[in-house]
């Protein structure tokens, strides 16, 4: 065997296996992981909030089911169950995380009801008008609302670039 | 394009022909209802389907059990939970073969119906337990039930969804109402032909024909009727397996106040239905 003659391969870093995390009913996750996508299932009334600091690289979502916990006697329910509640824990470990809540841009999604609707299972318009009142509070940057009507909604937060893929059933993903 | 219309009765007939029908519910409910039966007649019954009782065990270890101390056997199972929560898994998992079944349709994936129904009965049995206005195991097997309309609909007709979608979107009409003006029939027709022609009593078949519109069920059956309107409501809310139709459903507010169903006892069942059907559906919580 002579010499070899095996060309020159480079070698090429792995390309790094992305990183799903789920965010269940009545609960949040972030992570500063730029290979990180945060999904959250079906929203129907419940709101999805994500929040993404484009500097810091950190992001985070919660998927919450009521408005607000002051309406609630059930002991031991998480506060992401509430949006006043888990709003103010995703901010907290956001901050955790070396993110800034005031770069960070939010976007909200879910809140749908079913049309005929008045007095019974206003679920989803509370929750929009609850996080319409904390984000004023908040000052948060909200560039999304995409929000009520008729449909359940899917979203995942990619941490790389901070676009949220949204589905909705027997509809086309979307990236906003 | 349109599609042509297949005729009620071989609609049924194609829909039979979906594996898994779920035969062994009705002599369940019937074992159920005898004042003398206990958890051998129970057990007896299920053990006729020779991997139910294991998909039963199975069921009853992930909700209930610690994964370090399993429950090995389904007569300790039936001992330790009792007939009527046995009654309710084996139940679920009969139901979850039928409601499995691939179908286009609805814009469901895999599974979607399964867990939405099951959410629903969740809801309609802790809601029936709350009221005391309903008998809970019943108002359980009728919020799994309560859309089998819809899997046989998507199982035949897929090819007319996209008229039915047309339609509800240029009229904003029901779902349902859709289907009907242009099919002739609806999913809840279907559904009450199939439980009819599986030999399910009365009650359930008023359940799966009226319940996006209990006013027009009998007067004997309406309570239950109205127990799986509101739990499918609740369901909703949560949006667990929820599809494109979701939304586009009726609600009768005003029979709902009469039948002392209240907007606040429902929303604060919310809780609860979660973490029941979480436990069911086996999702784990970090």
């Amino acid at each position: 065997m002579g010499n070899s003659t095996l060309p020159f391969l480079p070698v090429r870093a792995p390309a790094l296996e992305r990183l799903q995390l789920t965010v269940g009913v009545a609960d949040l996750k972030e992570s500063d992981q730029p290979h990180a996508v945060i999904v959250t299932y079906s929203l129907g009334s419940c709101l999805g909030v994500t929040c993404f600091d484009p500097v810091a690289g950190a992001g985070g979502m919660l998927h919450a089911m009521l408005p607000d916990s002051k309406k609630c006697d059930r002991l031991g329910a998480p506060p992401a169950m509430f949006l006043d509640t888990g709003l103010a824990l995703l901010l907290e470990n956001i901050l955790r995380l070396g993110g800034n809540p005031e770069r960070c841009e939010f976007k909200v999604f879910g809140g749908a009801a079913v049309l005929q609707a008045h007095d019974f299972f206003n679920i989803g318009g509370r929750n929009i008008a609850m996080m319409k009142t904390l984000a004023g509070q908040y000052r948060l940057r909200v560039n999304v609302w995409d929000v009520g009507g008729q449909v359940n909604r899917t979203i995942r937060l990619h941490l790389a670039t901070g676009r949220v893929h949204l589905r909705m059933p027997s509809r086309l993903e979307v990236s906003v | 394009m349109s599609h042509p219309i297949i005729p009620l009765p071989q609609l049924v007939e194609r829909a039979k022909t979906l594996p898994c029908a779920p035969w062994l519910l009705p002599k369940l409910l019937k074992q159920l209802e005898q004042p003398d039966s206990s958890a051998g007649d129970i057990e007896a019954l299920i053990k006729l389907d020779s991997s139910l009782a294991s998909a039963t065990l199975q069921l009853a270890n992930s909700a209930y059990f610690k994964k370090s101390q399993p429950c090995d056997s389904f007569s300790d199972a039936v001992v330790l939970l009792g007939f009527r929560e046995i009654y309710r898994l084996a139940t679920t998992k009969i139901a979850s073969r039928w409601l499995t079944n691939p179908a286009q349709g609805y814009g469901w994936e895999p599974g979607d119906l399964y867990r939405h129904s099951l959410t629903v009965a969740v809801s309609a049995d802790l809601l029936a337990k709350a009221t005391g206005l309903a008998n809970a195991e019943l108002a359980y097997t009728a919020g799994l039930l309560h859309d089998v309309g819809k899997l046989a609909l998507a199982f035949v007709c897929a090819d007319n969804f996209e008229d039915v979608r047309e339609l509800q979107a240029r009229d904003q009409c029901a779902w349902r109402e859709a289907e009907h003006r242009l099919l002739g029939y609806d999913h809840t027709d279907v559904a009450s032909e199939l439980l009819q022609k599986w030999s399910f009593p009365a009650n359930l078949v008023q359940v799966v024909r009226f319940y996006s519109r209990p006013r027009l069920a009998h007067e004997e059956h309406r309570a239950l009727v109205t127990h799986i309107h509101a739990a499918k409501h609740l369901a909703l809310c949560l949006g667990t397996g929820v599809g494109e139709e979701g939304f586009h459903t009726e609600i009768d507010e005003a029979l709902l106040r009469e039948q002392g169903i209240a907007p606040d006892l429902l929303e604060s069942l919310l809780p609860k239905v979660l973490a029941v059907s979480e436990k069911l559906l086996g999702v784990a919580r970090a």
